[in-house]
């Protein structure tokens, strides 16, 4: 029973007193462990990723009132659940063409980039209680900077392609992600001023009160610029897919194409993670101190709830245009991020964060967010009003 | 911290190698198709393609990616200050919010200027 309630921590260091008894030295114990931790962490999201890409067809399909993959046709299986894995061989098999006035070297290579990126970013996030690839100090700036790697796939892929159509579609893509980072990092920042720490694990650890409740602001802040990121709609014109022909791989085919394909559904689950780590608590639930395996438990349940509420987004708002999607940000995300450190700075100053009651910082924080969303809503009103007067007069 | 370190560097040759390997895979099973010249042509809707490929693009990129460049350079001297913020007395506070006022007041200048606009 007690093997069973830290089960994951408990069997790495049964495989570890393994090797040793083996009688390998001490150093080649060590290399493999990480060597071999390396490459079962890395394996955890492809796995993931075939369960995950049928729940988000299944709940869009459900958005959209009809079924999704369900069992019916040869290759289904149960609800539907092999459709991924079919989908995924019929990728393998397709032909690739390569066309003939494109970049070879860089046309090959973005895809890899792109896919090698988004399982990159998976070593420092706390899977568990105990259970994290590496516990580096300077963990979620590591995630930002190898997060922005992507960017760099998606400019080989459309400068590399030869074709101008996904050479617009990738610089436009890169002015929306690169305009995004900003809201990103700054509402990073105040997570980290309130968490006192970089390091992913500290920053569960320091949640004794989610920080969604103290700072819910900030995590909309964050969902909004992630959403960008990963190029969902309401702010995808990055891969339009029903205006621009797939934007900037239009020239992909095959396993390339499917790549770029699973490079964005990684990416998605790797920003719901990082949201339910941020805000959310991570693993942290009731009943965790008990049985810790509940804690990896509790950390799928929030990645689907987020992953559910992204999709809400994705498939209920239209879609906006590029002069739109910069203009949110210049004009409104990165204003308010800025305002929100500002204010968060203030209020965690004047009302110190006290362990044995942390509902007081998590409340001032929390009327301080509160008190900022009505004066946004204020501004935006005053201006709307503004705005309308000048058409109305401007027409009449 | 060698440790962590030290995974971080083997994650990395994972990473590359799952990213090398689809392409490696599907080499075995996908068709090698004869390439005619009408399968290699560039995509432009059915058309034939029209005038040169990499197009001149507009000069708002490069007010956009400027204008990323201060902000983030902004970002990266704030995130130190956000670990230390625990530890940092009340006037480090204020001043780092001088110096948030005085980039929103360079933001600001960046709205009216029109460098903000797409078109």
């Amino acid at each position: 029973m007690d093997f069973l309630s830290d089960l994951i921590v408990n069997i790495g260091l049964w495989l570890q007193d393994l090797l040793v008894s083996i009688g390998l030295p001490d150093a080649w114990v060590r290399i493999i462990t990480l060597a071999g931790g390396a490459f079962i962490l890395a394996l955890v999201p492809l796995t993931a990723m075939f369960f995950l890409i049928w729940y988000e067809r299944k709940i869009v399909a459900r958005i959209a009132d009809r079924l999704g993959p369900n069992n019916t046709g040869a290759y289904g299986g149960p609800y539907g659940l092999f459709q991924v894995l079919a989908d995924a061989v019929k990728m393998f098999t397709k032909e690739d063409v390569i066309p003939a006035a494109a970049d070879r070297w860089i046309f090959n290579i973005a895809p890899m980039v792109f896919l090698a990126i988004a399982v990159v970013v998976w070593a420092v996030i706390p899977l568990g209680k105990g259970i994290v690839g590496s516990d580096l100090s300077i963990g979620i700036f590591y995630i930002l900077s190898f997060g922005s790697g992507a960017m760099v796939a998606i400019l080989m892929a459309g400068w590399g392609s030869n074709n101008k159509y996904a050479l617009l579609g990738a610089l436009r893509g890169i002015a929306t992600l690169i305009s995004y980072e900003i809201p990103q990092v700054l509402s990073v920042t105040a997570v980290v001023m309130v968490a006192g720490s970089f390091s992913l694990v500290e920053i569960v650890e320091s949640q004794n009160v989610i920080f969604l409740i103290g700072m819910p602001l900030t995590a909309l802040l964050f969902l909004l610029s992630i959403l960008a990121e990963l190029g969902r709609r309401p702010l995808d014109l990055v891969e339009a897919d029903s205006e621009l022909v797939a934007g900037y791989f239009v020239e992909y085919s095959g396993m390339k194409f499917g790549m770029f394909y699973l490079g964005e559904f990684m990416n998605q689950l790797m920003v719901s993670i990082l949201f339910s780590t941020l805000f959310l608590g991570g693993w942290r639930g009731p009943f965790v101190d008990q049985v810790p395996v509940l804690g990896t438990v509790w950390l799928v349940v929030k990645l689907l709830l987020v992953m559910l509420v992204i999709q809400f987004f994705q498939y209920s708002l239209p879609r906006l245009r590029i002069d739109q999607i910069l203009a949110l940000n210049w004009k409104f995300l990165t204003p308010l991020a800025l305002v929100n450190i500002c204010v968060i700075a203030l209020v965690g100053k004047a009302v110190p964060y006290d362990p044995a009651n942390p509902w007081v910082q998590t409340g001032a924080l929390l009327l301080a967010n509160v008190l900022m969303a009505l004066a946004v809503v204020g501004i935006l009103a005053v201006a709307g009003r503004q705005m309308r007067r000048s058409k109305l007069a401007g027409s009449s | 911290m060698l440790d962590q370190f030290a995974f971080i560097g083997f994650f990395l040759i994972v990473a590359l190698i799952f990213g090398v390997a689809p392409p490696v895979m599907a080499w075995f099973v996908r068709p090698k198709g004869k390439a005619n010249p009408r399968k290699l042509e560039t995509y432009e809707c059915g058309m034939r393609t029209h005038g040169e490929t990499w197009v001149q693009f507009k000069a708002q990129y490069y007010t956009f990616a400027i204008a990323f460049v201060l902000f983030d350079v902004e970002a990266v001297f704030l995130l130190p200050w956000a670990l230390a913020y625990n530890a940092l007395e009340l006037y480090a506070v204020v001043e780092a919010i001088i110096f948030i006022l005085i980039l929103l007041g360079g933001l600001f200048y960046l709205w009216r200027k029109g460098a903000l606009e797409w078109m």
